[in-house]
């Protein structure tokens, strides 16, 4: 019912390559008992996790996950509605994360808001 | 195949679930007159069930549609209830278009006043949630699905109640109420947990992976998302070992 190949693909679009496959086949390898510890864990991290810590939790840009989340879909050519349907929030919100989106980052257009994600992923890889 | 279904929720629960279709599958098939309608009418949505649990949509379907036909011949309407319920969730999360949704809910809901079992009126309400959110009236989803909740906590089904939380959990996710969701999903996996019920456990963590991911954390969100992956893959892998000669 809900996108999660869509948060999935936003959650690695924020992280470089090699962390995000380290940190998937750590848990492709957990047993159960493992994963659910983990997801039980909070804020406690596993081995990998913790060299990781510091860095997830450094906000990479100005934007939160919610406006980054749309300025994923934003460079994906989805129109506000779309965007409101695939988030189910009103598009008057969509409108307001876009502006507040172009005012941190000092853009001026949507076609900027795609280039910026654009570049931001090209320097991940 | 009366113990065969009674066994089916345990075999659902503790992911037994090749075995548990084998035996159930067999039991339907062999009980000719001997078994009681019920019964097999139980075997059947237990069946069911377990199709569900591996993704095998299309066995589920039929054996669901069976299971009603099985229970309408009885007259037991608790059961009619239950199959209802049933069948409607393999067309919603098996996109199973063909299954006629909107007359299946249309006589459930004319069930509705004869139901006394708290349990059927807990899958009724969920049923009613999902009919919701179909509208995309997530608020009356929470709150009917939270109704349902309180039913199978009234009744101490500790199934349904892990059900419950996760669902809402996945719902709060879709609302963006984050603390909230996080808060609901990790009551459902210590559940889950303490049921031993694979599918739910993987469920949840892939829950708490939003919750993750929303946190600006993508390494807990990869590591929480990764085992679900690994699930995937195992029931499919399971599938084709059944369907294999």
């Amino acid at each position: 019912m809900i996108d999660y190949e869509r948060r999935l693909t936003v959650a690695r679009s924020q992280q470089d390559e090699a962390a995000w496959a380290a940190a998937w086949a750590e848990g492709r390898t957990m047993t159960l008992e493992q994963a659910i510890e983990y997801a039980l864990s909070e804020e406690k991290s596993s081995p990998l996790a913790s060299a990781q810590a510091s860095e997830d939790k450094e906000p990479s840009e100005a934007l939160t996950p919610r406006e980054r989340e749309i300025a994923v879909l934003v460079a994906q050519e989805l129109t506000n509605r779309q965007i409101a349907e695939e988030l189910t929030i009103s598009e008057r919100t969509v409108t307001t994360h876009v502006y507040r989106i172009l005012n941190k980052l000092g853009l001026r257009s949507r076609t900027h808001i795609s280039a910026w994600i654009l570049e931001k992923q090209s320097h991940e890889r | 195949v009366s113990l065969a279904g009674r066994l089916g929720v345990f075999w659902s629960t503790r992911g037994h679930l090749n075995e548990g279709r084998v035996w159930l599958e067999s039991a339907v098939s062999r009980g000719g007159s001997a078994a009681t309608t019920l019964a097999r009418a139980k075997a059947l949505n237990g069946a069911g069930l377990l199709a569900m649990a591996q993704d095998d949509v299309g066995a589920a379907k039929a054996v669901f549609e069976e299971g009603l036909a099985l229970y309408r011949e009885t007259g037991d309407k608790e059961g009619i209830a239950f199959a209802l319920t049933n069948l409607v969730s393999v067309a919603w999360l098996g996109q199973r278009y063909d299954i006629p949704v909107a007359s299946l809910i249309e006589e459930a809901n004319k069930l509705k006043p004869d139901i006394q079992d708290q349990r059927t009126v807990a899958h009724l309400l969920l049923l009613e949630g999902g009919v919701a959110f179909a509208r995309g009236d997530l608020e009356r989803v929470v709150e009917l699905w939270e109704e349902s909740l309180a039913h199978f906590r009234e009744v101490r089904d500790a199934r349904g109640v892990a059900m419950c939380l996760m669902t809402i959990g996945h719902m709060k996710v879709a609302q963006g109420d984050y603390g909230r969701a996080g808060t609901l999903l990790r009551e459902s996996l210590r559940l889950a947990g303490e049921l031993d019920h694979k599918q739910y456990v993987h469920y949840c963590t892939i829950g708490l992976g939003s919750v993750a991911a929303s946190q600006d954390l993508p390494s807990r969100a990869a590591r929480l998302w990764g085992p679900r992956r690994a699930w995937e893959w195992h029931m499919a892998r399971t599938l084709r070992a059944r369907a294999a000669p």
